[in-house]
């Protein structure tokens, strides 16, 4: 079924981007804490 | 010294390994969960393999008010993923968890663990708890994250619907396009279109929550473009009242449209007029002649019909009183600029059936054609010799002039038209009919006709005429085809009607 299929790719790449983004955001702070 | 130092390397060893332990098995917690999350998703969402999403919509949209396409994804189908993901996701993370969590107890799991039963759990758990707490707090941001890029391309998409729609309406009042019926004679904002893959009837298709450009079919094989503007015209277009839904012709709701009814009474000559009208502007050669084209196949074939009666001489047939299809063509000027023009021959009867809700065109044209009957005056008719009379009795229309012209005006106005800022060509149809007789010929000049028709005792019809309208011509047409006098009549009275009205008119039967 390619029905919604360039959505559904894009919703999956903006999961991945989203979670890289808070984990980033998370060491960047512990960084800037220890620091 | 020295049993301080092998004091503090033991309490390291007592206090680093288990922390690494700790440390480590939290951070594979983590992993495992936002993996769990991860391929949770992907399996939703049919990624690598489409065929692992699910289609919670329905192929079926024959539901009443449903259109028979697919919704945006983000209208509903975006959402109920993502809420299905976190639902498997969260009771699968719970199934593992527990397991993780009484995995020590079974003592053929115990590798990779090499320290007694007692610390390796205590270790485990300690590390499953903040591993498990950092997961839930971070796929709890994501999920967040992920309503909220949701939201704001929900809220760019209504912003997105609302620009298009008011650019497409701006565009079309600037080009000055309005779409109308040609049957019912409702106004068509948006045509319905039928797939041209399973025929399905798309209601309304505009930019809303079917698509901002293009929507989908429910068969799912089309991709059906949206705005008018990109080239929805170019498909099948259908009248969107439910209670009508013809077809209209190409073109339509894409390029300026001019209605122009053809009003008079039974046997008055109306039919013969515009079939003899649009024969002679269809074979004109003259470069800068206006030319039409039929515009569908419905009125190709009533011209096709209507020409050969009237080329023949044969009398046409009584156009039935019922709410006809308008003859509808493609009318270019000398400018190469195309209008599509519907010609309403309105069944002799408009004066007479107050029911027939069609008669709304009445309100859309701002110019009408009003069809005069020569032989339907009392002093023409009296003045024919009774061999003469007797030839042309069939030919006679029933009622005279001015009691069709007050019928067909008080309708008008009762219906909201604004004559005042419309334009009336009055044409003495059958003048041809005349020549031979007692009477002087009818003649040909606008002031020289209404002066005739006058001294024929229907100077109460002219008044009338210049009180109702603000512009009033006066015109002569043949009973018969042929001849380069004719032709040259024709022509001019199609150049006065077809004329492009100037902007103060055209916004004035706009807002009608």
């Amino acid at each position: 079924m390619t029905q919604y299929r360039a959505w559904r790719i894009a919703a999956f790449a903006v999961t991945l981007l989203v979670l890289v983004a808070v984990v980033a955001g998370v060491v960047a702070a512990a960084a800037a804490l220890t620091y | 010294m020295e049993i301080l130092i092998i004091a503090g390397c033991l309490a390291l060893v007592a206090v680093g390994l288990p922390s690494a332990a700790i440390a480590y098995v939290a951070a594979r917690q983590a992993w495992r969960c936002v993996r769990l999350y991860l391929t949770t998703l992907a399996a939703a969402l049919g990624i690598p393999d489409p065929s692992t999403a699910a289609l919670v919509q329905s192929r079926d949209r024959s539901a009443p008010g449903q259109e028979p396409a697919f919704e945006h994804y983000l209208r509903r189908q975006a959402w109920l993923e993502l809420s299905a993901v976190r639902t498997t996701a969260l009771a699968t993370g719970r199934a593992e968890f527990r397991r993780e969590w009484n995995r020590v107890q079974d003592r053929r799991l115990g590798e990779p663990w090499r320290f007694p039963a007692a610390p390796r759990r205590l270790v485990l758990r300690a590390g499953l708890v903040p591993g498990t707490a950092v997961a839930v707090i971070l796929l709890a941001v994501t999920c967040v994250a992920q309503a909220a890029v949701g939201v704001v391309l929900i809220l760019l998409g209504l912003v997105m619907i609302g620009a298009l729609r008011a650019v497409e309406a701006a565009i079309m009042r600037g080009r000055r396009i309005t779409a109308h019926c040609p049957t019912c004679f409702r106004p068509v904002s948006y045509p319905s279109y039928r797939c041209p893959g399973c025929r399905a009837r798309h209601q309304r298709i505009s930019p809303g929550f079917y698509g901002l450009l293009h929507r989908r079919c429910g068969c799912g094989r089309m991709s059906l473009p949206v705005p008018l503007l990109l080239g929805s015209h170019r498909m099948a277009a259908h009248c969107a009242d439910p209670g009508c839904g013809v077809r209209l012709p190409a073109k339509a709701g894409a390029i300026p449209e001019v209605v122009l009814p053809v009003l008079g009474g039974p046997r008055a000559g109306r039919t013969r007029l515009v079939t003899a009208l649009v024969l002679t502007l269809r074979d004109s050669t003259e470069k800068s002649a206006l030319a039409l084209t039929p515009a569908d196949q419905v009125t190709a074939a009533r011209v096709a019909d209507l020409a050969e009666d009237v080329a023949g001489g044969a009398s046409t047939l009584p156009t039935p009183a019922e709410p006809a299809r308008a003859y509808s063509f493609y009318l270019t000027g000398p400018a190469r600029r195309r209008r599509l023009l519907h010609v309403l021959d309105t069944g002799g009867t408009v004066s007479l059936d107050d029911h027939t809700d069609p008669r709304r065109y009445l309100r859309l044209a701002d110019t009408f054609l009003f069809v005069i009957d020569p032989l339907a005056i009392g002093p023409v008719w009296a003045a024919l010799g009774p061999e003469r009379q007797a030839e042309l009795s069939a030919r006679r229309g029933s009622r005279p002039p001015k009691d069709e012209f007050d019928a067909v005006t008080q309708k008008s106005q009762e219906l909201g038209a604004s004559l005042r800022t419309s334009r009336l060509a009055a044409v003495v149809a059958k003048a041809d009919l005349l020549a031979g007789t007692d009477l002087d010929g009818v003649p040909g000049d606008d002031e020289t006709i209404e002066r005739w028709l006058e001294d024929m005792g229907q100077d109460h019809l002219t008044r009338c005429m210049r009180h109702l309208f603000g512009e009033v011509r006066f015109f002569t047409a043949a009973a018969t085809a042929g001849g380069d006098s004719a032709a040259e009549t024709l022509q001019s009275l199609a150049r006065w009607l077809l004329a492009e009205p100037d902007w103060g008119r055209r916004t004035a039967s706009s807002r009608r």
